[in-house]
C-alpha cells in the first residue's frame, strides 16, 4: 500500500488539478454508490424497522422484548453456547493436533495436511448432508452394523438428526480442520532457531514449545477461534437442517419471526442485535491484532 | 522407558493422528461418492455400482443448476469489473478516501447473510425501489457478498504490480486506456481470473442469502439439494440423488478453488468468507 501511495499521480498535470480533484470525487461517488445503496441503505432500513412502531412512532420496545422475553434470551444463550462450545472443542483438539503435525514426520503427512482443505472448503450444508448420510439411522454406519450384526432391525444408539450433538458434530467437522489449517500455516513460518535456542539454554522440548513457540502462535489461534465462533454464530442452515427449531439460534429465529410470524419489527431487532455482536467480535479482534502488533 | 518403546508409542500416535485426520478429510467425501454410485442405498455394500444418479442430476436439477450458474456468472462478471475499477482508482490515487472505500466494500463480510437478506427485503419491498421478489435483488445481494473477496484479491495483485508502468507507456505516447490494456492487464490477468473464480464460488455455494431473497419458484442448486432429503412421504426421498448433486457441486467448488490457489499462490485461508 505504501509503495502504491508513493507513486506519482497518474495522468494528472498541474493545470488540471482542480478538475482532477472534482473528477476524483465523482469517481468515488460512482464506485461507492452501489455499496451505499445496497448495503448501507438496507442496513439503515433494518435499523429503522426495529425502532419504529407500526403507527410510525419511535420506540425501543422491540429491543426491550429481546432482553425481557425468555424465548429470545434463550436464543441468544443458544447462539453463544453453541458457538463457544464449538470453538472450545475445536481449539482444544485442533491446536495440539497442529503442534503434533508440525513436529512429527510420518509418511502421508504432507498429503493429508494438504487435503485438509476439502472439509474446510466444503459448504456446511453439504457437510451436514454427508454427516446425516454417515451417522444417520439410515446412514452408512447403521447399514454396515446391520449387515455385520445380521440384525435388520438394529438401530444406532445415538441420533444425529434433531439432536444437539448432531449439530455439534457438523460444526466440529467444519471447524477443526480450519483450526489445524490456520495454526499449521503459521507454525510453518516459524524458524526452528527459536526453539533450538530455547533448548540449547536447557529447556525441554515441551517447555520450549510452551514458552517460546506457543506465544508466537497466539494470534493465529485467536484468529482461528474468532473465525470459528463467528461462522457458527451466524449459521442458519446447519441448525435448521440438523436441529429443526428446537435448538434455534438468533439467525434461525430471525428467519422464523420473518417468515413464520411476519413480525418484521422483532425480526429486525433480532437481526440488528446479532450483527452488532458479529461486528463487535470481528472488529474487536482486528483492533486487538493491530494493537498487539504495535506493542 | 527404553528408547525403542518410546518410538513405538510415537509410531502408534502417528497412526492415530493420521487416522483421525483421514477420517475428517475423507469420510464426508467418501460417503457422497459411495452414495452417488450405488444402485439403491439399502444395499450399499452389495455392489451394484451405477452412474444412474449422476446422469439423473441434469434431469432433476437442470433448472436449478442453470439458474445458479447464471447468477454466479453474472455476479462474477460484475465483481470483476467493479473490483478492478475500485482497486485501480484507489491505487492510482484517483479516488479519495481509500480507507472509506476499503471499509465500505468489506462491510458485507461482517454482516451475517441472513441479516443482509432481511435488510435487503425490508429496504426493497416497498417503493421507491421495489425489487423484492425479483431476480435483480438476488443478483445485487450476491454481488455485495462476492465483492469483498474479489476486491481483496484484485487489490493484492495490483499492489504487487508496478503501476508506474502506465506512466512509462504514456510517456511513450500511449493513452492511459491503451497503457492499462496492453501493459498492466497481461500482468494482472492471473489475479483477475482468481478473483472471478472466488466470486463465482461465493455466489454458487451461497445458501442463506439466496434462501432469504430468491424469488419464489426460482430454483437454485443449494436450495434444491434438500428436496430429496427431507421428503417425509418417502416417495421422493432419495439420498442417492441428493448425494450425486452434492458431489457435483463439491467437485466444481474444489476445482475452482484449486485453480485460484494455483494462479495466485495465496494460501487457502485468505479465500474464505465467514
Amino acid at each position: 500500500m505504501d509503495a502504491a501511495r508513493a507513486l506519482p499521480r497518474v495522468g494528472v498535470t498541474a493545470p488540471g488539478r482542480a478538475a482532477s480533484v472534482a473528477k476524483s470525487w465523482i469517481w468515488l461517488g460512482l464506485l461507492l454508490a452501489p455499496f451505499l445503496l445496497f448495503v448501507v441503505y438496507p442496513f439503515a432500513a433494518l435499523v429503522k424497522t426495529s425502532v419504529v412502531t407500526p403507527t410510525g412512532a419511535f420506540t425501543l420496545r422491540f429491543y426491550q422484548d429481546l432482553f425481557a422475553i425468555p424465548r429470545y434470551l434463550d436464543k441468544t444463550w443458544n447462539t453463544l453456547a453453541i458457538a463457544a462450545l464449538t470453538t472450545t472443542l475445536s481449539l482444544l483438539l485442533g491446536v495440539p493436533l497442529s503442534f503434533y503435525l508440525w513436529k512429527r514426520q510420518f509418511p502421508g503427512k504432507r498429503i493429508l495436511v494438504n487435503l485438509l482443505v476439502i472439509p474446510y472448503m466444503t459448504p456446511n450444508y453439504i457437510l451436514a448432508l454427508a454427516i446425516i448420510f454417515l451417522f444417520g439411522q439410515n446412514g452408512a454406519l447403521a447399514f454396515a452394523l446391520r449387515r455385520l450384526l445380521i440384525d435388520p432391525e438394529y438401530r444406532l444408539p445415538f441420533n444425529i438428526l434433531f439432536t444437539y450433538h448432531g449439530i455439534l458434530a457438523v460444526f466440529i467437522f467444519h471447524s477443526l480442520t480450519l483450526v489445524v489449517f490456520l495454526v499449521l500455516a503459521l507454525l510453518a513460518g516459524i524458524e526452528p532457531e527459536y526453539e533450538e535456542a530455547a533448548r540449547s539454554l536447557g529447556a525441554s522440548s515441551l517447555t520450549a514449545i510452551r514458552r517460546v513457540v506457543l506465544p508466537m502462535a497466539v494470534p493465529a489461534i485467536a484468529g482461528a477461534g474468532v473465525l470459528v465462533f463467528s461462522r457458527v454464530m451466524v449459521d442458519y442452515v446447519v441448525i435448521s437442517l440438523m436441529g429443526g427449531y428446537r435448538y434455534a439460534t438468533l439467525a434461525v429465529e430471525v428467519v422464523n419471526r420473518y417468515f413464520g410470524y411476519l413480525t418484521y419489527e422483532l425480526a429486525a431487532a433480532l437481526a440488528v442485535f446479532l450483527s452488532t455482536m458479529t461486528m463487535a467480535i470481528m472488529y474487536g479482534y482486528l483492533y486487538w491484532f493491530r494493537w498487539r502488533r504495535r506493542a | 522407558m527404553s528408547g525403542g518403546g518410546r518410538r513405538g508409542w510415537l509410531r502408534l500416535a502417528d497412526v492415530m493422528v493420521a487416522t483421525l485426520l483421514g477420517f475428517f478429510v475423507f469420510a464426508p467425501l467418501a460417503v457422497l461418492v459411495l452414495l452417488s454410485l450405488t444402485e439403491e442405498w439399502g444395499r450399499a455394500f452389495r455392489g451394484g455400482l451405477t452412474l444412474r444418479w449422476l446422469l439423473e442430476v441434469p434431469n432433476a436439477f437442470g433448472a436449478a443448476i442453470a439458474h445458479s450458474v447464471l447468477i454466479a456468472g453474472v455476479t462474477m462478471a460484475a465483481t470483476l469489473l467493479m473490483s478492478a475499477m475500485v482497486a485501480y482508482g484507489v491505487l492510482t490515487r484517483r479516488v479519495h478516501g481509500p480507507i472509506l472505500v476499503d471499509t465500505l466494500v468489506m462491510t458485507p463480510l461482517t454482516i451475517p447473510y441472513i441479516v443482509l437478506g432481511l435488510a435487503l427485503i425490508l429496504a426493497f419491498k416497498a417503493p421507491p425501489f421495489r425489487l423484492h421478489g425479483t431476480v435483480w435483488l438476488l443478483l445485487i445481494g450476491h454481488l455485495m457478498i462476492a465483492m469483498p473477496l474479489g476486491y481483496r484479491t484484485t487489490q493484492a495483485v495490483m499492489e504487487a504490480t508496478d503501476l508506474s508502468l502506465v506512466e512509462a507507456a504514456r510517456s511513450l505516447g500511449a493513452s492511459e486506456w491503451t497503457a492499462v490494456r496492453r501493459v498492466i492487464l497481461p500482468l494482472i490477468a492471473p489475479g483477475l481470473v482468481a478473483a472471478s473464480l472466488l466470486a463465482f464460488v461465493t455466489s454458487l455455494q451461497n445458501y442463506s442469502l439466496s434462501f432469504m431473497i430468491a424469488p419464489e419458484r426460482y430454483k437454485l442448486a443449494p436450495l434444491e439439494i434438500f428436496t430429496y432429503v427431507f421428503a417425509e412421504t418417502g416417495a421422493y426421498s432419495n439420498y442417492n440423488l441428493a448425494a450425486a448433486v452434492s458431489l457435483c457441486m463439491m467437485l466444481v467448488l474444489l476445482s475452482a478453488l484449486g485453480v485460484v490457489r494455483w494462479l495466485t499462490g495465496q494460501s487457502w485461508h485468505e479465500n474464505i468468507n465467514v
